[in-house]
């Protein structure tokens, strides 16, 4: 039985607001120092050093589809891991500042067409409204483990009208 | 209730697994011992206990088939029957059916069902005409193995002129040096060097030594092995025995050695042998102490058996344990640079002990990871006895050496390259028993599998007594195979080695050739991928010698640690062979990714290029000679830092389309550096 509620932790992102499941984060840091890995993608920022461990490091903005992070008093990194098919990761996604847990009734979420003419569906779990803005909960598991750039912004997916 | 019985079940299976694995190893190892009473009594334990909790728990097969297998082994522990090659197999048969009926809890499917049963009477069978053959009886007595006793070497070492700022260093031969036994260097200036002098000594290039140790020649000259080409060195014999034991004969040389370089080989083995006699006599005194100290742990042994010599811990404990050491290490580096900084010696005292435990502690914590070798051994053994069986040939298979330990992620990729020399050393090297005799050799083949430790490096030989690879067959299928050219000139090293390459095996040439050679690429490729090497010697007729060398673990690599940019990288130090400036002379002759060094062409890469890295080089940049393969390439890096033990963290699958990265590593600041994979990079950049 799935549980009716889910503990998320919300980021921004520039204008743009997200939410994560809090069982993805682990922790949460202020910016590190970052070793750039040669010729690797250019939202994948390099490695830093958790308490011995060698983490990846991701530049959020630039992985949604957004320019690259300006490093500022409230940039966070998160430390989340996610599950790639059996396999574990753990990763650092750098945001531009961390806001608040909230819980949230499963029933509240908007869940998003899955038809469309950019369907990113897939990336997210659903869309909540808080306080008038749109939320898009991130769909972390999928997002942080393919390969692309993903464009996801609130005005993408047509919710005006609910 | 039901669930109790389940898992009773289940722990049962477990059990009778590691129980299975035991019987196992102990039968495969009534090969070349004789068989004592210790070892009937174990095996009819072993036995005893599958059958009594298996039939507890209601294994019906489980308790038919070990049943009548018990009371043989009862007669043969009473002394009414004989332990025979023909018990010997049909137990092997046993295990093998034991293990199918754990794994499909006793459901059989219906070809397994017909072997069980046939097996089943066969044992009964057995157990009826007991005196089946008392002339086949594997009662073989061992030969006693002379284990390596002391000498005493003589060793000249002298450094080639022409690269005066070659990288390698006297310390590191000497330490190694000083592992295997105790010995005096001489070095030109007239002084007998110690340990802590060699800092400052590092620049004399000619030395003398004496060596008192129990390896032999040939493991000597490995530690010279890297830098042969750099170097004179001669190796010989001065005296059996443990010269350097004796203090008249120490202080002999002591008197020597303001002129020991006017002195020869003769001159020495003179001082030497006058202390022949008293040699001799320790010798003998020797032998006996090591028959006593035989005998005591003959005695011992039985009260060890009985306590608990190791735990199981999973290993991610272990994974954990690491990074809460390698965390320690960094911070303690930092601890240090603190101390220092603040000038306060009481602090720096404190955190220079602090530094030397936790090296300690890394240490130790790594070995926790590393796991004997033997516990794979028991596959091959079953798999030579099962193919010679196949091939009506007669093999001695022993190993040695099974308590060497290694990292077992090692041993894991190591089987499989293992068991495909073994296979071939049975198939193609080890002749049929008459050809055997024909040639003068015993019929009974012998194939030896050696384990063991060579500083940071485990190293693993399997010989066979063979019919030896034939270089000439060789020499003709290279040429044929447009490997090599007709009209050039190779040594037979040269030649031998073609049996590595991707294009030597096929099909065809199994038939052709004694068939050595079928994918060995394959095998030298999966252990250069555990960054290992592999080689081989061989003599017509005599046999063949595969030598591969390992790295201890593969966690841990030391590495050389280059700037690039205000980056840190790492090289593995076993790849890099000389550090060189790059000057303008050589920058002009680069043409087409060559340059000239020591008057060979060199492919370079420039790494700030390669990577993108931007900036401005710096004017004097250093180049690094590195091995790729057979072949050397130069890597343009802007300084070298220094020498890194370095704990190897991988990158994870974010990283995956940037391999020539092979992971990164933790710096003593608590930045990571990355570790660079030489021959990775060699096939990225090359490709432009």
């Amino acid at each position: 039985m799935e549980e009716l509620f889910q503990t998320y932790l919300t980021f921004s992102l520039g204008k743009e607001n997200f939410a994560i499941n809090v069982e993805h984060v682990e922790k949460i840091l202020e910016s590190q120092p970052v070793t750039e890995v040669p010729k690797a993608p250019e939202y994948m920022l390099g490695v830093f050093n958790l308490r011995g461990e060698v983490i990846p490091l991701v530049d959020t903005r630039i992985k949604f589809g957004m320019e690259k992070t300006v490093i500022t008093t409230s940039t966070c990194i998160l430390v989340i891991t996610i599950n790639n098919d059996g396999e574990t990761l753990k990763l650092g996604a750098m945001v531009d500042s961390v806001n608040e847990v909230v819980k949230y009734d499963n029933a509240d979420i908007i869940s998003l067409p899955t038809v469309g003419k950019q369907n990113k569906a897939e990336f997210l779990h659903g869309v909540l409204k808080l306080a008038e803005k749109f939320v898009l909960l991130v769909n972390a598991d999928k997002i942080f483990s393919v390969d692309e750039i993903i464009e996801l912004r609130a005005d993408n997916f047509e919710l005006e009208g609910k | 209730m039901a669930d109790s019985i389940d898992q009773l079940r289940e722990s049962f299976a477990e059990e009778t697994r590691d129980l299975i694995n035991e019987l196992e190893s102990v039968l495969l190892s009534i090969d070349n011992a004789a068989v004592s009473a210790d070892v009937i009594d174990q095996i009819f334990r072993n036995v005893h206990t599958i059958k009594g909790s298996g039939g507890m728990l209601g294994f019906e097969k489980v308790l038919a088939v070990t049943h009548d297998l018990e009371d043989i082994y009862d007669k043969v522990r009473s002394g009414n029957l004989s332990f025979s090659v023909g018990l010997k197999d049909i137990s092997l048969e046993t295990i093998d059916i034991l293990k199918v009926l754990l794994q499909n809890k006793e459901q059989l499917g219906s070809h397994d069902l017909i072997r069980f049963e046939d097996l089943c009477r066969r044992i009964h069978m057995f157990h009826v005409d007991k005196d089946t053959s008392d002339d086949t009886s594997a009662s073989v007595l061992v030969p006693e193995t002379s284990s390596g006793s002391i000498s005493t070497y003589y060793i000249e070492f002298e450094s080639g002129k022409n690269n005066p700022e070659n990288l390698s260093h006297p310390i590191y031969l000497f330490n190694e040096l000083a592992l295997m036994g105790s010995y005096i260097v001489f070095s030109k200036s007239g002084n007998n060097i110690r340990m802590n002098d060699l800092q400052e000594a590092d620049q004399l290039a000619s030395w003398k030594m004496i060596l008192s140790t129990n390896e032999d020649i040939a493991s000597i000259e490995e530690v010279f092995g890297w830098v042969k080409d750099d170097f004179n060195i001669e190796i010989s014999e001065l005296i059996k025995g443990n010269l350097l034991g004796i203090e008249e004969a120490k202080h002999d040389f002591e008197k020597i050695k303001d002129n020991i370089f006017k002195l020869n080989f003769g001159n020495i083995k003179e001082i030497a042998n006058k202390y022949e006699e008293d040699l001799a006599n320790e010798a003998l005194a020797e032998e006996t102490s090591k028959k006593d100290k035989v005998l005591a742990e003959a005695q011992t042994s039985t009260a060890a058996s009985n306590s608990i010599k190791s735990i199981r811990v999973t290993t991610d404990k272990i994974d954990h344990l690491m990074n809460l050491v390698s965390e320690m290490v960094t911070l303690q580096a930092q601890l240090n640079l603190m101390a220092q900084k603040s000038g306060d010696s009481e602090l720096v005292g404190v955190a220079e002990k602090y530094g030397s435990l936790s090296r300690q502690l890394r240490d130790n914590a790594f070995t926790i990871s590393l796991v004997p070798f033997g516990i794979t051994i028991t596959r091959f053994k079953r798999m030579v006895h099962d193919l010679s069986e196949q091939l009506n040939k007669q093999i001695d298979f022993v190993a040695e050496g099974e308590d060497t330990v290694l990292d077992k992620k090692i041993i894991e990729q190591l089987t499989d390259p293992i068991m495909h020399i073994l296979r071939n050393s049975v198939d193609h090297g080890v002749e049929m028993p008459d050809v055997r005799v024909a040639n003068g050799k015993s019929a009974m083949g012998k194939v030896i599998m050696k384990i063991y430790h060579q500083s940071n490096n485990v190293i693993i030989k399997i010989i066979d007594d063979g019919r030896g690879i034939d270089v000439e067959e060789i020499r003709k299928i290279g040429i044929k195979k447009k490997l090599i050219a007709k009209d050039m000139t190779y040594t037979d090293d040269e030649i031998i080695n073609l049996i590595f390459l991707p294009g030597f095996s096929s099909a065809k040439t199994v038939s052709n050739i004694s068939g050595r050679g079928v994918g060995l690429d394959v095998v030298k490729k999966n252990i250069s991928e555990i960054r290992g090497s592999i080689s081989i010697s061989t003599e017509l007729g005599k046999g063949s010698v595969f030598t591969i060398k390992l790295p201890l673990t593969l966690s841990i690599i030391d590495g050389l640690q280059v700037r690039i940019d205000q980056r840190d990288f790492i090289i593995p130090l076993f790849q890099v062979s000389k550090i060189h400036t790059l000057d303008n002379f050589q920058k002009q002759e680069a043409l087409n990714q060559f340059m000239i060094i020591e008057g060979n062409q060199v492919p370079y890469f420039d790494l700030r290029e390669d990577f993108c890295l931007g900036g401005t080089a710096p004017e004097r940049r250093e180049i690094v000679l590195a091995g790729y393969e057979n072949e050397k390439v130069a890597l343009i890096v802007d300084s070298v830092v220094g020498e890194n033990q370095t704990v190897l963290k991988p990158l994870g699958s974010h990283f995956k389309n940037q391999d020539y990265i092979s992971g990164g590593t933790i710096l003593g600041d608590g930045s990571v550096a990355l570790v660079l994979d030489v021959n990775k990079i060699v096939t990225e950049f090359s490709k432009k």
